[in-house]
């Protein structure tokens, strides 16, 4: 692996942990992950929690621990006067963008498997009969696989294109809920809004793929905006404009 | 190494109506201290930026360690130490792994980087305190370690940007005296941007004198004085600077 690459992630990494570990607003996530990884298997019976509809909460542990961190990867280096510092090393652009997207999503990546961890040895011990409880279909397997680290790659990457821009965590953050916003009231709108006809022939289509199918749609798509997003923060990203900001 | 560390020529740089740099011409040669000297505006930091390819020139050239600052940046910054307008440390990181990052961003080795760490840390007076967040430390003791960081990796050049600004003069004094015994130890050219006319005075060999991002003269500490026919640099300054308005 780079070794440019390593050193700005095993800083990035550090800080992060340093910043929880001092009891800052980033513990909301580890709140979250006792939330949905203890409360909600001790309320759920064994059943119900092992089916699809529990793992959007896995999910949204991922976004919303990237979204604790990934505000300061830029903006808290400029607001702490860190970054010109940086950027007069010998660390490539490369390095720096992608060591710090990398924490950050390694972060979110990281809560999921715990929580997801957490929920298997609570369910399993709530609902204990000699053998083992797991997610039993393809589908839910996938979701688990991909979809945290591909969402909190679309969250760790828009995060980073917001705060290379962005003069304050504060902005970066506001900035950055208020496209997540706007992302998820347009495409309820926007589906909302589409005729009659056409809601029902895409409903058809996906009415006849399986669960796993439907999984690997979804991350397809994930994936893409994962990649349009880290291709903008790779083009945003300029010395001189980052030092003069 | 080439003998000429620095060699600027015609180097300009305008910011929309303001030129913060005019037509700067001058050469500094390896292994000296040099002190560029000028009221707050006049030009250092900017030069400093230019010089490192953190910002580009308006127009001009300039060399550095013999490398062309236009198209070889990450050549120069590879060889190059800074402390600029601001320590740059880490805060929430401690001392040790401040410089271990920077070690690391440098390619140091891992043994050579503890070394070097327990070398620089004892000789600044900080080894005992190294465990400790540096954001507990106190303004001499974080410029202390800035310099540290700026000299870990051996730079050929180092790039000090008001490295006493700030502090008391019993810490600036303290200070001084580390960074004569590192210059001395390490035999690296010095490039010091200060309007502290004693400092300069007691550390530089070479001094420049600039003023609204214009050169007003060069030449050693006692050439200026006699050129001036004053009997302190800082009297020769404030000569040099009424002549000019």
């Amino acid at each position: 692996m780079n070794p440019d690459f390593v050193a700005v992630f095993w800083k990035e990494w550090k800080e992060i942990l340093l910043e929880r570990a001092s009891g800052g607003s980033g513990l909301r996530p580890l709140i979250m992950v006792g939330l949905i990884g203890v409360v909600i298997p001790l309320r759920l019976d064994a059943q119900r929690y092992f089916s699809p509809r529990p793992l959007l909460g896995l999910i949204f542990v991922s976004l919303a621990a990237v979204l604790a961190v990934v505000p300061d990867a830029f903006a808290g280096e400029r607001e702490r006067h860190t970054l010109e510092t940086l950027l007069a090393s010998r660390l490539p652009d490369r390095a720096i963008l992608f060591g710090k997207l990398a924490a950050c999503l390694g972060y979110g990546w990281l809560l999921s498997i715990i929580t997801i961890i957490l929920g298997i040895i609570t369910a399993n011990a709530k609902n204990w009969n000699g053998h083992v409880l797991l997610y039993r279909d393809t589908a839910s397997w996938l979701c688990l696989i991909l979809l945290p680290p591909l969402v909190g790659g679309a969250v760790a990457s828009a995060g980073v294109f917001v705060s290379l821009r962005a003069a304050t965590v504060r902005q970066a953050q506001q900035t950055l809920m208020f496209a997540l916003v706007a992302v998820v009231l347009g495409v309820s709108l926007g589906s909302g809004a589409l005729p009659e006809n056409v809601r029902m022939w895409f409903a058809r289509i996906l009415a006849t793929w399986s669960g796993a199918q439907l999984v690997l749609a979804a991350s397809a798509v994930v994936l893409a905006v994962d990649l349009v997003l880290i291709l903008a923060a790779v083009s945003c990203f300029q010395r001189s404009k980052l030092v003069l900001d | 190494m080439n003998q000429i560390a620095v060699r600027a020529n015609g180097l300009t740089r305008q910011f929309s109506s303001v030129r913060a740099l005019d037509d700067l011409t001058v050469e500094v040669p390896a292994g000296v201290v040099f002190g560029f000297l000028g009221p707050n505006g006049a030009g250092k930091t900017t030069t400093i930026r230019l010089l490192l390819n953190l910002i580009e020139p308006t127009s001009g050239s300039a060399e550095v360690l013999g490398f062309d600052t236009r198209t070889q940046g990450h050549e120069i910054r590879a060889r190059c130490g800074a402390l600029l307008e601001h320590s740059g440390l880490y805060e929430r990181l401690n001392a040790e792994d401040n410089l271990r990052f920077y070690g690391r961003v440098a390619r140091m080795t891992e043994r050579d980087i503890e070394q070097r760490i327990e070398e620089l840390l004892t000789q600044m007076g900080l080894w005992d305190r190294r465990k400790e967040a540096v954001v507990k430390w106190s303004r001499g003791m974080k410029q202390k370690l800035a310099i540290a960081r700026a000299v870990f990796h051996r730079p050929g050049l180092v790039f000090l940007d008001e490295p006493t600004a700030g502090l008391d003069p019993v810490a600036a004094n303290g200070l001084r005296k580390d960074l004569a015994a590192l210059v001395s130890q390490q035999g690296a050219t010095i490039f010091l941007t200060t309007h502290n006319m004693a400092e300069a005075e007691k550390l530089c060999n070479l001094v420049a004198v600039i003023r609204q991002g214009r050169l007003l003269a060069v030449g050693n500490p006692a050439e200026l004085r006699t050129r001036s026919g004053q009997g302190s640099l800082e009297e020769a300054f404030l000569t040099l600077m009424e002549e000019e308005q």
